[in-house]
């Protein structure tokens, strides 16, 4: 049986916290009418709350002239407190995540109901220009931690009355507001139905990081590859919504993602809608290829250089033969060594201050690097091939995805010390079956690369000019699938 | 199941890493240019192979290993073994052959190459004309000659004059297997520390049988459509480049009659004119126009001559007529060797000359 509405308890339940109001004001004091303020200081704009309703409450005389808490309830809701946003209820819950979520209650305990208004005030960051995204020709406003400003920003986009902002809450003791925005006449309802569904079967304390809702919402949990892509820019996240995918914007986290994910989405790049098309296809070709050679660099120096030396050139062979001379260690142990050195550095700086983890790059990189080379720990030729390596992988947009490719290319480099290209072989067919066998929300990770009948490869591979963008991608919008004549 | 096979993966690479030429690059000496001579009772072959590594060419040293044996693999077996670091072919881009060793057969030194998979397939063979490829090498040493760049500026040049290079270990194997053809291998004249191509070694039955000078075997290149380029000298007055050249063979056989119809359409550009006359004139061009042609007409005939003279099927028409005339040739075939000297040839040339790039007439 739920709780009824009793400012006693509630002041009971938060009598240890300090920044939680319950405060009766009398209304009045023949008939004994007591009410109660319900409200989180610092979460509340006092003003408002002020102006708005105390106010109100003690100057006007209709109220005093009120003989029962029923009558106060009313006159209230009908104008007496200058609010737009009041709401009645009887929901205890409701009351409590209202208050917790910056809202200002009226506790009216004969009628065991509430008042809420909206009053929320909280401090937030201004909307910024994207830290990962960035662009030189573009929109520079960026989501931030509130979700009702990114909300704001999607619908000041998307001025469609079939822009559907669905909100939710997740989180047992956060209770964390989400919200789903889909256009309701394009959006696939059966992807909608099953996000909503993951969601609500999330049954964990607080959502606190963005990996405690990715966790729950994509298909394909053991996988390294990235399932829900996250944007933190506005447009971008419009343009796919626009296009059928359903975003998902969780207070707290700076950034909206985007559902179903495919691989060539996050290869794409906010710049390649920026720039002139032929530029923009040229670009994300080398950054198709930075992703291929990322991978497959590493392993590739180890199988030519312990097992099919004669794919070399001869003089390629000969300068490689002759900076390896004197390094105590194979191939294999060189590359997976100086892989291992380049994320340790990459994770020092990210941690470190933004000044501390420049100097501490440098140091790494160049003092580190140049002294193992004159030591002759490693030779010259794997840092360029490791350099090579770490470099192309930074080329890739998404940064879940470089990630995941910065892991794999270790597995490759094994499996090409133990058997040269053959293992290189084995790793590349076993990493396209798994990309091939994974599916997000009933959408191919690969499509449309694998979709046979799709012809829709004009936003992949290349990017062909906006005119030719006439459908919508295959598999995502269910109604409505052509984008323009 | 998938974890199994998961699991297994790594156990099967394991075990293929045992048996998949897993050698570190600096762990071996790579052999450059490989050396193969006949002495009458063993083979010898001559490795030569850098010291210290590196591409430059002034730190590049080269040193020469020599081992023999009675076949060409137990050589290269003893080599290994007298080698303080392992070899490899892997890297051998010139394979030469001494006359000897040509006489003996050709088919006896490539055999152990064909089956070794580390070989590059593009490597180029050279037969060494009048000497042993040992001597070539040694010599080139002493001399601290960097062999294996020289041969390689030969190649190259090899290209200015023909759109492809023919004589590599793949394209000998493909030759090898037509039967009926002959082999030609580019010769290879080693005098005063310096190596000259000087026209084609012939194989009869896969042994040296003689060598084509350099005009014949440029008669033989046009034949083959592999000319890119050829200077022509015209009566000691008039120097011409012949480029662009197109030939096509065509064998009709009627009556037991083969008939090879050799159609050469070409250009050609003035690149030197010695004499008062003026020679742009429309005449005069005609004139020179059938100069060359009889020119290049000359050239295949030696090539033509030299075929019926030594019986051999330097052409490769026998491949020909049995893709042209399939049916004619069941009947040929066997008394194919007969019929080589009694083809009859029938010419067919075209040129033009184009325009002489002259920026002022120096007379």
């Amino acid at each position: 049986m739920s709780q009824v509405i009793n400012s006693k308890e509630i002041k009971e339940l938060f009598s240890q916290s300090g920044d939680v109001l319950v405060r009766p004001i009398h209304i009045n004091h023949k008939n004994n009418i007591i009410i109660s303020v319900f409200c989180v200081d610092g979460l509340v704009n006092s003003d408002l709350l002020d102006q708005t309703i105390l106010r109100p409450i003690s100057l006007d005389q209709g109220l005093k002239a009120c003989m029962d808490e029923k009558s106060v309830l009313n006159y209230l809701l009908e104008g007496a407190a200058y609010h737009a946003f009041a709401s009645e209820t009887n929901d205890y819950e409701l009351v409590l995540k209202g208050v917790m979520s910056g809202m200002a209650a009226l506790l009216f305990d004969q009628e065991k109901k509430a008042l809420l208004f909206d009053v929320r005030t909280f401090d937030k960051r201004s909307i910024s220009e994207p830290s990962d995204e960035g662009v030189m020709k573009g929109a520079k406003d960026a989501f931030i931690e509130v979700m009702r400003t990114n909300t704001a920003l999607i619908r000041r986009r998307i001025r469609s009355e079939y822009l559907v902002m669905e909100q939710m809450s997740v989180g047992k003791v956060s209770k964390t507001d989400l919200s789903i925005a889909y256009l309701s006449n394009v959006a696939d309802m059966n992807t909608v139905n099953k996000l909503k569904d993951s969601l609500k079967n999330i049954d964990i304390d607080s959502i606190s990081t963005p990996s405690f809702v990715e966790e729950f919402i994509v298909d394909n949990k053991k996988s390294i590859f990235p399932q829900a892509m996250y944007t933190q820019r506005p447009d971008r996240c419009c343009s796919n919504i626009s296009d059928g995918r359903i975003g998902l914007i969780v207070d707290g986290i700076p950034f909206v993602y985007l559902l179903p994910c495919q691989l060539p989405m996050l290869m794409q790049s906010s710049d390649d809608y920026a720039n002139n098309y032929i530029i923009s296809s040229s670009l994300r070709i080398i950054r198709y290829l930075a992703m291929i050679g990322t991978i497959l660099l590493p392993a590739f120096y180890i199988a030519v250089t312990t097992f099919q030396n004669q794919m070399l050139p001869v003089q390629l062979a000969l300068s490689i033969q002759k900076a390896k001379l004197g390094v105590p260690f194979s191939s294999a142990i060189e590359v997976l060594g100086l892989l291992l050195a380049f994320e340790i550095l990459i994770e020092s700086g990210l941690r470190l201050p933004k000044t501390v983890g420049t100097a501490m790059s440098i140091l790494g990189g160049l003092v580190v690097g140049q002294a193992a080379v004159s030591a002759q720990l490693v030779s010259p030729a794997v840092v360029v091939i490791v350099a090579l390596s770490g470099i192309a992988g930074f080329t890739v947009p998404n940064q879940d995805l470089s990630s995941a490719i910065r892991i794999i290319r270790f597995g490759f480099a094994i499996l090409a010390s133990f058997a040269g290209f053959f293992g290189l072989m084995v790793g590349i067919i076993l990493l396209v079956t798994h990309l091939c066998s994974l599916d997000n929300y009933g959408v191919a990770y690969l499509s449309p690369f694998v979709d046979i009948e799709s012809m829709n490869h004009k936003d992949t591979l290349f990017r062909f000019p906006v005119k030719y963008f006439k459908m919508r991608p295959d598999g995502i919008a269910d109604k409505n699938k052509r984008k323009q004549k | 199941m998938k974890r199994l096979l998961l699991l297994m993966i790594p156990f099967l690479l394991c075990g293929c890493s045992h048996d998949m030429n897993r050698q570190e690059i600096d762990e071996v000496d790579m052999i450059h240019v490989l050396g193969i001579d006949w002495s009458g009772e063993n083979y010898t072959l001559s490795a030569l192979y850098s010291i210290g590594g590196g591409a430059d060419a002034e730190s590049a040293k080269v040193d020469i290993i020599q081992a023999s044996g009675n076949t060409v693999y137990q050589a290269y077996e003893n080599l290994k073994l007298k080698n303080k670091k392992n070899i490899t072919l892997a890297q051998t881009s010139y394979y030469l052959i001494g006359e000897e060793a040509a006489k003996n057969g050709i088919d006896y030194c490539l055999d152990f190459l064909s089956r070794d998979e580390t070989i590059k397939l593009e490597s180029f063979v050279y037969i060494t004309k009048e000497t042993d490829a040992s001597t070539v090498l040694q010599d080139g040493v002493e001399n601290e000659l960097l062999i294996n760049e020289d041969l390689e500026a030969l190649s190259q040049k090899q290209l200015e004059t023909l759109t492809r290079n023919d004589n590599t270990i793949l394209g000998l194997l493909n030759e090898m297997e037509q039967s009926y053809s002959s082999i030609l291998i580019p010769s290879l004249l080693y005098d005063e520390d310096s190596f000259l191509i000087e026209g084609y070694a012939v194989f009869d039955h896969l042994q040296l049988y003689d060598y084509l000078d350099g005009t014949t075997a440029m008669g033989v290149n046009f034949v083959k459509n592999i000319v890119r380029r050829c200077p022509i000298y015209i009566s000691d007055t008039v120097g011409l480049l012949v480029s662009n050249t197109k030939t096509k063979l065509k064998t009709n056989v009627k009556k037991g009659i083969i008939t090879v119809t050799i159609k050469i359409d070409f250009e050609s550009f003035i690149k030197e004119v010695n004499t008062e006359e003026d020679i742009f004139t429309k005449d005069k061009l005609d004139e020179l126009t059938n100069s060359q042609n009889n020119y290049i007409k000359d050239m295949i005939d030696k090539a033509i001559n030299f075929s019926i003279s030594s019986n051999l099927d330097i052409f490769g028409i026998a491949r020909m007529i049995e893709i042209q005339n399939a049916k004619e040739w069941a009947t040929a075939e066997p008394k194919w060797s007969e019929n080589i000297q009694d083809l009859n040839y029938v010419f067919d040339i075209n040129s033009k000359i184009s325009k002489s790039f002259m920026i002022g007439n120096a007379r």
